[in-house]
């Protein structure tokens, strides 16, 4: 159940208006009440992460407009109080170094774009599982 | 009267003859039977220098040469058998002084008082002169039989002709070489021997005996024997008589053939080996080591724009053409070898042509002759001009510039369509969903097949830009070389196909170990397998994987199918990109790509593949890496 992570935000960085409306789409589906903060740029999500508000799940775009999305990821892996936050890295590249490059600084996760509703709400599902139900990261 | 004759006959007799027993110059005597003399003449105290009471005092025997005196007794002896009259010969006394005197006897005996009467003739100087004459007709028999031995056994054919053209002497040689012993050709006319030749013979004959000077090196060819073709080289001298007429010449002749041929072979190499130069522009030059004079052929001077004459022939001149720059490097290269660092001597370097601009040129060489000291005394070597190769080098470099130029665009080209072109491809896609979920009651099927469609066709082509980006990705960076045992690859990749039961995949032998990119030869082979599984309409899909040696021991590869098979037109159309020979739709609506991918990595093991195949039976596609 995604509800049990609605006390925070899910952070989504993506630049790309019809990928974001893909996900919220996505979520709305999945017919969980989840809030999703949307950030369309490296710089605003970093100033997002630097606030007091952790994210209970980071989608993260690789190809960004300023800071990178390999720039964001590698900031929450190496803040204290992010690290543990599971990232979703969500991208179209297909080459194996980029993905390689992505789980070396600590993605939880590599969703190829593009990908059906389906599938990307299983992923996501799974992902939250296992952090939170297997793994039981404290909400 | 007649008693007064007669006494006075007798008188004249015993008085008269003793007068001239006396006084005759010959050496007249009588022995006795026991070996004395009995009576001399007076000769004889001149001739032997004794007086005659001492050449009476001893047995005669005594004062002849030792070595007469058994001959001389022997003869005496003669004298008392009934049959001899009288007795000549010869025989040797020492005279006084103990010279030797040569006595010619006449000798006979009278038997009724037992005494031997004798007449001798100094014969010395005849006999000595005989000796003489004996001695040199020995020399000369000597000197015959040496020039016998020379003549039958020099190699040089030996005529002795006279001026009717007529054979008069053939040494060994000369007759063998036609198949005869001298005898048989002494006496007979050239032409019996020489029909064709004999006139020509004649009249170089003719012209020594009439100009009375011999002739030299006259080179002539004949049929020998046995039929062959044979050059001589003939010296053809006159013979003198007494009256210094010329009636007879010696000509002495030399097979030469067999340095004709060489002659001939040595000039046909020559001549070729000029061909090989002149074809290939090849300057050539020769360097006397030791004093530094060099030899430069048409084409070394023609290539730096000079004639014959105008380049002194020596290392010093030849080395100031050099460009300055070049200079150190290339004597620097030279002594190396000249010191027996190097096998031989190569380098490129500039030359100043004629006109001012400078050549490349490449220059090999070596010494090809030492001293004792082993110093270098001769030395050869090539001029090539490679000014239009080092232009081709230039031309290269810059075209590889161009290509890594146009490589990076390719690669920007590929960041471009892997980003940029797939962010709007995917908004397309996304919104054709969600105009078909948002607005699904306003549009009629047709419009939602339309819509369909258009997700279909993005999707399409997301692929066909992910397979293109995958291509440029795939021939960069580094292609990883370890060991890899094909049968876990094979392995791998049949355990990533999803489980079907149509399909039945088989490893059928043991594959081999070999060195490659794992990664990349775990693509193709699933590129291959899947390919084989995409084009089978076969109820039953049969892949066989397997490998096999060829004729020179090397491993071939191959993934075989029961499949639709492919026609022969197609082989070569089907690796290239996007290139599909089935209708788009049909089997599965692959890309095209993957057989691309497929010759890419195999062009990366610069290996080989190549394909076999039967319409409706299937395909095998067989490779091979690493050999070429």
């Amino acid at each position: 159940m995604f509800l049990s992570v609605k006390y925070k935000p899910l952070l989504v960085v993506e630049d790309s208006e019809d990928d974001y409306e893909f996900i919220e789409r996505a979520f709305a589906k999945s017919k969980i009440p989840c809030e999703l903060h949307h950030c369309d740029e490296g710089r605003t999500a970093v100033e997002f992460l630097d606030g007091n508000i952790i994210p209970s799940m980071v989608l993260l775009d690789l190809n960004l407009p300023g800071v990178s999305g390999y720039q964001i990821l590698e900031k929450i892996k190496s803040t204290e109080k992010l690290r543990s936050v599971p990232v979703v890295v969500f991208s179209s590249s297909s080459n194996e170094t980029d993905i390689e490059e992505c789980y070396k600084l600590g993605a939880n996760c590599y969703i190829q774009k593009p990908v059906d509703f389906k599938k990307f709400n299983a992923t996501l599902e799974t992902v939250k599982r296992f952090w939170y139900e297997i793994a039981k990261l404290p909400i | 009267m007649l008693e007064e004759n007669t006494v006075s006959n007798k008188s004249l007799d015993a008085s008269n003859l003793m007068q001239l027993f006396n006084l005759s110059t010959d050496l007249m005597c009588t022995a006795s039977t026991e070996g004395y003399f009995l009576e001399l003449n007076t000769a004889w105290e001149q001739a032997l220098g004794y007086t005659r009471d001492e050449l009476k005092a001893k047995p005669f025997v005594n004062f002849i040469h030792e070595d007469d005196r058994i001959r001389t007794l022997d003869e005496t002896k003669k004298l008392f058998k009934d049959n001899y009259r009288s007795i000549n010969f010869i025989n040797r006394y020492i005279k006084k002084d103990g010279s030797i005197i040569y006595l010619s006897w006449r000798a006979s005996l009278l038997k009724e008082e037992n005494i031997l009467i004798a007449t001798a003739d100094d014969v010395t100087e005849i006999e000595i002169h005989k000796e003489n004459l004996l001695k040199v007709k020995n020399e000369l028999d000597n000197k015959q039989k040496v020039l016998q031995v020379i003549l039958n056994h020099m190699p040089n054919y030996v005529f002795y002709k006279d001026s009717e053209n007529k054979i008069l002497f053939a040494n060994k040689a000369a007759a063998s070489s036609m198949g005869l012993n001298p005898d048989e050709m002494a006496g007979k006319h050239t032409r019996e021997f020489f029909p064709e030749q004999a006139g020509q013979y004649y009249s170089d004959d003719l012209k020594v005996i009439n100009n009375k000077k011999p002739r030299l090196g006259i080179e002539e060819k004949y049929i020998d024997a046995s039929g062959e073709t044979r050059w001589i080289r003939t010296d053809k001298v006159p013979i003198f008589n007494k009256e210094g007429e010329v009636k007879e010449l010696v000509a002495i002749a030399t097979d030469i053939t067999q340095q004709k041929i060489d002659a001939q072979s040595i000039e046909d190499q020559n001549r070729s080996i000029n061909h090989i130069l002149r074809g290939a522009k090849l300057g050539y030059w020769e360097l006397e080591n030791q004093s530094g004079e060099m030899k430069l052929d048409e084409i070394w001077l023609s290539m730096l724009g000079y004639e014959k004459g105008e380049v002194y022939e020596n290392i010093e001149s030849v080395v100031q053409l050099i460009h300055p720059e070049d200079k150190q490097r290339v004597l620097e290269k030279w002594d190396e070898h000249v010191q027996g660092h190097s096998p031989h001597f190569e380098s490129e370097f500039r030359m100043l042509h004629k006109n001012g601009s400078w050549l490349w040129i490449l220059d090999k060489g070596l010494v090809i002759s030492h001293d004792d000291y082993n110093l270098p005394i001769k030395s050869i070597g090539i001029h090539q001009d490679i000014s239009f190769m080092k232009e081709a080098e230039e031309a290269l470099q810059k075209s590889n510039e161009e290509l890594l130029r146009s490589n990076k665009e390719l690669d920007d080209f590929a960041h471009i369509a892997s980003h940029d072109l797939r962010e709007p491809l995917r908004g397309m896609h996304y919104n054709a969903n969600f105009l078909l979920e948002d607005y699904s009651d306003l549009i009629d099927e047709k419009g939602k097949g339309r819509l369909e469609r258009l997700i279909f066709l993005s999707q399409r082509m997301n692929k066909l830009v992910d397979d293109l980006l995958f291509f440029s990705r795939l021939g960069k960076g580094e292609i990883g070389k370890q060991e890899a045992d094909l049968n876990e690859i094979a392995e791998d990749v049949i355990n990533s196909l999803s489980h079907d039961p149509k399909v039945e995949i088989k490893i059928s032998n043991k594959l081999p170990s070999l060195v490659c990119d794992k990664v990349k030869i775990n693509t193709l082979y699933l590129n291959l397998v899947q390919n084989a599984i995409k084009y089978n309409d076969k109820e039953k899909i049969e892949i066989e994987i397997g490998s096999k040696k060829s004729p020179e021991g090397k491993d071939i590869l191959f993934v075989k199918d029961n499949g639709i098979g492919i026609a022969e037109k197609h082989f070569d159309e089907i690796f290239k990109i996007f290139r599909r020979v089935v209708k788009k739709d049909a089997y599965g609506g692959g890309t095209g790509s993957g057989l691309c991918f497929v010759k890419k990595i195999i062009d990366l093991h610069k290996g080989d593949i190549w394909v076999e195949s039967q319409l409706q039976e299937g395909t095998t596609f067989l490779f091979t890496l690493w050999n070429k």
